[in-house]
């Protein structure tokens, strides 16, 4: 087991691993920048070393600071957390070389992980679902009907080199396609110079799944259950929830089995997350693999009852799993709210600025994970995540009533935030029915 | 030898700011000797006396030995338990001292080579262009140089002790 771990983090997941360090008898070192330097797991670590500037580039992405200052403190490992430097495979690299254990997949995984196409290509390899569409540049159009006749309509026309929607064009069916196609062409031709398009099978109301896997360092690889993340804004994640939603048990089996064999196919090691996409009629496809923690990984260890931190950190020290983790059962429902310091009745612009109030809520089922408190200063360097609230029940309905309750005893004073906007999210019905998917935000909170 | 990074230029010092006469009469310091407010303050410290509280004019001062020192009329902060290095040793500036801050974490060497002269000592006189320190990291040696002419007040850090970035090493009063 290590003796000294460095955090290289900041914010809520700091913490998050200095209380998993403290129960596993764990020495931790935190790393801050001189804009945390009042930040709260600056204080609960057993040391702390300034790692520079507020700009994340010279101090929290900092690699030479940050290894150095594991040097310094003799710790044996470095956990990364999410964001900053947790999926760059070069800070592996150079952590390797330095003889730091750096607790996450090996760079080998992260770098295929992040090279999407490669990725995919391995997925398919494997046989494993994923959105089916063109490999690449379609030439013209018959050879466009000729591919969407075999993966059905509706269809996604997409310019290869585009962005910001240019050269998009959705068809439900032969005739907008062949409509669309030469509009899309043209568009693309004057927007990127070049008239290069894809097809892709569009889904209509996709629901973001994924499945929590961990291996070991023989390549025993387990999954320990899926969430829920198609509440989003923005492709930023805002509720989460374990299990999924109204997913079929032997779906839900289906999946976790795939989700397993996508981790063996890339050699995967630690934790990691399989992402899905859900198609209205269950259909499932393979989007990417996230290779770190995740914000919402509480949901899961609400359900199953266990502490991921700590496993990741095991895994890393080359424990095995044990035979029993196969087993465990998920229990009730879980469902994560991310405060954010943004002001939802302006777009969501950041709010930074000093809680000049903060009451947290409490009782049966109530998990704050945190980092601000009244008196806090929220810098604009870092991301606005202020604290999760994660709420566990014995089901879905009376975990919505459970959040309802905690939600109201937050208070947060000084800064905007997503508090009243989560609020209004559990006054939806087809929120609460469960009729939820990745456009939910947009099309129910048009205003 | 010493192989210099890639870097952009770091900035490692810290003046006493242009108002800090101003600064420190808002503080109620203005015609108090420092060099007796430390007299005190060590009295203070090596004495049984919890709190020293005295009026001067308009300036009023509290010495309290529960957690070092403080001299302003300010609420007193409790230090972390945890506090780094930097924090704990924040000096006191006369204007025109400026204080050397490490640029990066690493270890801190005094001389080029194990049993060798220090590059400077307090009281010296350095140039710009001098060397006066070394900071080690990433198996590079980081030679840091003065920017100014000057005479070295304290040295606050050990030979090979490690620092974090933001860190006084050194002060040294310009010419």
């Amino acid at each position: 087991m290590f003796k000294r771990i460095l955090i290289a983090n900041r914010g809520e997941i700091a913490i998050r691993i200095i209380r998993a360090c403290r129960e596993m008898g764990v020495d931790c070192v935190a790393v801050y920048s001189t804009a945390d330097k009042d930040s709260l797991h600056r204080k609960m670590a057993d040391q702390s070393i300034c790692i520079g500037p507020p700009q994340p580039l010279k101090s929290y992405l900092n690699i030479d600071n940050i290894i150095t200052a594991a040097q310094v403190t003799n710790c044996d490992a470095i956990h990364p957390g999410y964001g900053f430097l947790s999926e760059n495979d070069r800070f592996v690299q150079v952590c390797h070389n330095n003889n730091i254990i750096f607790i996450g997949p090996p760079s080998e995984a992260i770098a295929l992980a992040s090279n999407k196409s490669k990725a995919i290509e391995v997925m398919k390899n494997s046989r494993i679902p994923v959105i089916p569409g063109s490999d690449g540049n379609i030439a013209d159009l018959d050879s466009a009907i000729k591919l969407c006749k075999r993966i059905r309509y509706p269809v996604i026309i997409k310019a290869a080199f585009g962005g910001g929607g240019k050269g998009m064009r959705i068809c439900y069916n032969q005739k907008d396609l062949a409509d669309f196609f030469p509009m899309a062409r043209a568009e693309s031709e004057k927007a990127f110079g070049t008239g290069e398009l894809y097809i892709e099978k569009y889904i209509l109301k996709p629901r973001h799944i994924e499945f929590q896997i961990i291996a070991d360092d023989s390549g025993r690889t387990i999954c320990v259950g899926e969430r829920e993340c198609s509440i989003q804004r923005r492709h930023q994640k805002l509720i989460e929830e374990a299990p999924a939603v109204n997913l079929p048990s032997k779906l839900s089996r289906t999946i976790r089995e795939y989700a397993v064999r996508a981790a063996r196919a890339l050699k995967y090691r630690s934790l990691g997350t399989i992402e899905f996409l859900l198609d209205e009629n269950n259909n499932f496809y393979f989007i990417e693999i996230n290779t770190r923690i995740q914000v919402e990984h509480t949901v899961t260890e609400a359900v199953m009852g266990m502490d991921l931190i700590k496993e990741q950190i095991l895994i890393s020290s080359g424990e095995m799993i044990e035979n029993k983790k196969e087993y465990y059962g998920s229990r009730g429902h879980a469902i994560e709210f991310r405060i954010n310091a943004e002001d939802p009745q302006n777009d969501f612009v950041p709010s930074p600025g000093k809680i000049t109030k903060c009451l947290f809520p409490g009782g049966p089922g109530v998990r704050v994970d945190t980092f601000i408190n009244t008196g806090s200063i929220i810098s604009p360097f870092y991301d606005s995540l202020l604290a999760k609230l994660i709420i566990w029940d014995s089901d879905r309905k009376n975990a919505i009533a459970r959040s309802v309750r905690a939600l109201n005893e937050f208070e947060i004073e000084g800064i905007r935030t997503t508090i009243p906007f989560h609020k209004r999210i559990l006054a939806n019905r087809k929120f609460v029915e469960g009729d939820i998917h990745t456009h939910f935000i947009e099309e129910e909170f048009k205003d | 030898m010493e192989k210099n990074k890639k870097r952009e230029p770091v900035k490692i010092t810290r003046e006493v700011p242009e108002d800090a006469e101003k600064s420190v009469s808002l503080s109620g310091l203005k015609n108090l000797d420092i060099k007796k407010l430390k007299e005190i303050t060590s009295l203070v410290e090596s004495s049984n006396i919890d709190e020293i509280k005295f009026e001067l004019d308009d300036i009023k001062i509290s010495i309290n030995n529960l957690m070092h020192t403080k001299t302003s009329q300010a609420p007193q902060k409790t230090a972390p338990e945890n506090t780094s290095k930097a924090q704990e040793q924040k000096p006191v500036l006369d204007a025109g001292s400026v204080e050397i801050i490490s640029p990066i974490v690493g270890i801190f060497y005094s001389s080029s080579a194990p049993g060798d002269m220090p590059f400077v000592k307090a009281g010296d006189s350095v140039k710009k262009g001098d060397t006066l320190f070394i900071i080690e990291a990433m198996k590079h040696m980081n030679r840091v140089i003065s920017e100014f002419d000057g005479i070295i007040g304290e040295i606050l850090v050990q030979n090979e002790e490690a620092v974090e970035y933001d860190q006084t090493i050194m002060i040294i009063k310009k010419d």
